[in-house]
C-alpha cells in the first residue's frame, strides 16, 4: 500500500474566565511503527481543576492505548479507574481516542464526548460501533468504532464546548449542535476539499466563537483532527549556489518539484526568475513594516528577502504563532506547517553584502539558520525534513 | 501639474536593517501637495549596497537617480525639487 500520511491538529480556546484550559489534547507519534494515537479528553467543569481531571484522564487514555493490552479491556479498566462525581453523578472527564494503526486499521474509543465526525471522499459517513457498558452500573458507555482508512479520509473530535457553542442565545437555544457543526464541515469541504487538518480546525472552532455573545468562550472550546492524506512536499531554496555555472540546474529544481514552492533571498529569486524567464514583481503594502515585504513570480508559491525573514520564522516556529498580522515570515510558517515532506534547498555562494562589519544586527549565517529551522520542525512540528547544500 | 516623479524603495536585506521599514510607508506619509505625482515601487537590493562608495543603505532612486542614507524627508525633498522644475541635484543616475 502506497505511503499515507497522518495530519494530526489540535486547536483550543479556554473558557473566557478561567486561565486553565479544561480540555486536553495529547498525541503520540511512533515513526517506526507508524503509529498515531491522539487522546482528546474534556474535565469536568472548568479550570484548574478541570485541567488536572482531563490531563490524568488523557494521559491514562494514551498510555493504556500504547500497551499492548486489548482496545476493550482498556476502555474498562479506564472507566473503572475514573469514578463519578458523587455530587452531580456525572463522570469526572469524558475523553475520545483516535488510534491509527499504520495503514490498516483506525480505532475510535469515545467515552462521554460529542460523537467524531468521520469524512470520505468529502461526505460525512456512519460507521457502525461496538457498545461497552461500564461495570459501575451508571450510565456510562463507550463506543469503539473501527475502520480500514482510505485515502483523503478525515476524522474531527471536538469537546462539547464546540457543540453547545451559542447556547441560550436567540440563534442557537440548544447550541451549534453536532448537526450544525457537520453542517459547517460539509460546506467548508466543499469550498476547499483539500483543507489541511490545520486550517480546519481552527475554522470550526472559530466558527463556534462567532456563535458565542461578544465572540466570548462560554466553555473550554476545542476541536482536533487527524487528516489521512498523500504526503505534501514542499521545497524551500534559500540562497544563490556556491558556483554560479549551478544556477540554472537550482531553478530547474525548482520548476520540476512536485509540490510548493519557496524562494527566500533576493539574489536567489532574480537566479530563478532569470533562469526561467519569469518576472518577478514586488506589489506595495501599506504602512510600515517589521520584514521586508513578499514578491510575486509565476510558478512560485511564495518569494520572500532572506535572511530576516527566515530568522522570524525559525523565531515563530520555536515560540508557536503568536501575533495574526500577516507578513512574509507567516507565510512561510503557515506553507511549511501544511507540508509533511520539507525539503530545504540551502546556496552556499558569500553575499559580499552581509559582510559588512558596519551592520547593527548580526546577521546569522544562513546555513546555520535553515540547520536550526530543519531541527525545530522535525522536533517540534515532527516534520520530514532533508536539508540540501549547492 | 501632471508630472510624475517615480520612487523606487530597496527592500533588499542590507537596506532593510538599516531601516528601510520606514520608507515603506512612504504613500502614506507623503504630503498633500505630492500626493498623485509620486509612484512608488519597491525593489529587491539595487546591487548598490555592496560598493561601499555609493554611501549608506538604505537606498532609493528617485526619477533612477542614487539616494543614500534615504529618509521619508529626504525622498520628499527630493521629489519637490523634481516637481518644481529646479536643476542642480547632484545625485548620480544608477
Ligand atoms: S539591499 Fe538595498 S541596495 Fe542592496
Amino acid at each position: 500500500m502506497e505511503n499515507l500520511f497522518k495530519e494530526v491538529e489540535v486547536y483550543q480556546v479556554r473558557k473566557a474566565s478561567e486561565l486553565a484550559c479544561g480540555d486536553v489534547f495529547l498525541s503520540n507519534r511512533d515513526p517506526l511503527t507508524d503509529r498515531l494515537v491522539s487522546v482528546l479528553s474534556d474535565g469536568l467543569g472548568s479550570g484548574v481543576k478541570a485541567n488536572v481531571l482531563a490531563a490524568m484522564t488523557a494521559q491514562m487514555a494514551l498510555k493504556f492505548t500504547l500497551s499492548e493490552l486489548d482496545m476493550e479491556r482498556s476502555a474498562e479498566i479506564m472507566m473503572n479507574a475514573l469514578p463519578i462525581c458523587a455530587v452531580r453523578k456525572i463522570g469526572y472527564a469524558t475523553y475520545t481516542i483516535v488510534d491509527c494503526q499504520g495503514h490498516r486499521s483506525i480505532r475510535i474509543v469515545e467515552q462521554g464526548s460529542p460523537r467524531f465526525i468521520y469524512i470520505r471522499q468529502g461526505r460525512v459517513i456512519d460507521l457502525p460501533f461496538e457498545e461497552l457498558g461500564s461495570r459501575q452500573r451508571d450510565y456510562r458507555t463507550v463506543r469503539i468504532t473501527t475502520c480500514v482508512p482510505q485515502p483523503e479520509d478525515r476524522i474531527i473530535f471536538f469537546s462539547d464546548g464546540i457543540t453547545e457553542s451559542g447556547m441560550g442565545t436567540p440563534n442557537y437555544r440548544l447550541g451549534w449542535r453536532h448537526s450544525g457543526v457537520v453542517h459547517f464541515v460539509q460546506s467548508l469541504l466543499s469550498d476547499d476539499p483539500e483543507i489541511s487538518a490545520r486550517t480546519l480546525v481552527r475554522r470550526i472552532v472559530r466558527e463556534a466563537l462567532n456563535k458565542e455573545p461578544s465572540r466570548r468562550a462560554g466553555d473550554d472550546t476545542t476541536c482536533a483532527a487527524v487528516y489521512v492524506r498523500r504526503p505534501r512536499r514542499t521545497l524551500v531554496l534559500s540562497g544563490p549556489p556556491y558556483d554560479s555555472s549551478r544556477d540554472r540546474e537550482v531553478a530547474g529544481l525548482l520548476a520540476e518539484f512536485d509540490g510548493r514552492t519557496a524562494v527566500c533571498g533576493g539574489t536567489s529569486a532574480e537566479i530563478v526568475s532569470r533562469e526561467l524567464g519569469r518576472p518577478l514583481h514586488t506589489p506595495i503594502l501599506r504602512g510600515r513594516s517589521t520584514l521586508p515585504p513578499v514578491s510575486r513570480m509565476e510558478g512560485v508559491d511564495l518569494v520572500t528577502e532572506g535572511i530576516l525573514t527566515l530568522t522570524e520564522v525559525l523565531r515563530r516556529l520555536d515560540h508557536g504563532d503568536s501575533s495574526p498580522t500577516a507578513n512574509a515570515a507567516t507565510q512561510l510558517v503557515d506553507l511549511l506547517l501544511e507540508s509533511d515532506v520539507i525539503e530545504l534547498v540551502v546556496g552556499t555562494r558569500i553575499n559580499d553584502a552581509h559582510q559588512d562589519p558596519n551592520l547593527p544586527v548580526d546577521l546569522e549565517i544562513r546555513r546555520n539558520l535553515m540547520k536550526r529551522i530543519k531541527r525545530v520542525l522535525e522536533e517540534k512540528y515532527l516534520k520530514e525534513v532533508n536539508i540540501r547544500y549547492i | 501639474m501632471d508630472k510624475i516623479v517615480d520612487v523606487e524603495i530597496c527592500t533588499g536585506t542590507t537596506c532593510f536593517v538599516m531601516g528601510a521599514g520606514h520608507l515603506m510607508s512612504l504613500a502614506e506619509e507623503l504630503p498633500e501637495r505630492l500626493k498623485g505625482s509620486v509612484s512608488i515601487r519597491f525593489a529587491r537590493c539595487l546591487g548598490v549596497c555592496s560598493v561601499p562608495d555609493n554611501g549608506r543603505p538604505p537606498f532609493a532612486t528617485v526619477n533612477g537617480a542614487l539616494i543614500e542614507n534615504a529618509s521619508v524627508e529626504n525622498l520628499v525633498a527630493a521629489c519637490d525639487l523634481l516637481l518644481s522644475g529646479e536643476k542642480g541635484m547632484n545625485y548620480e543616475t544608477v
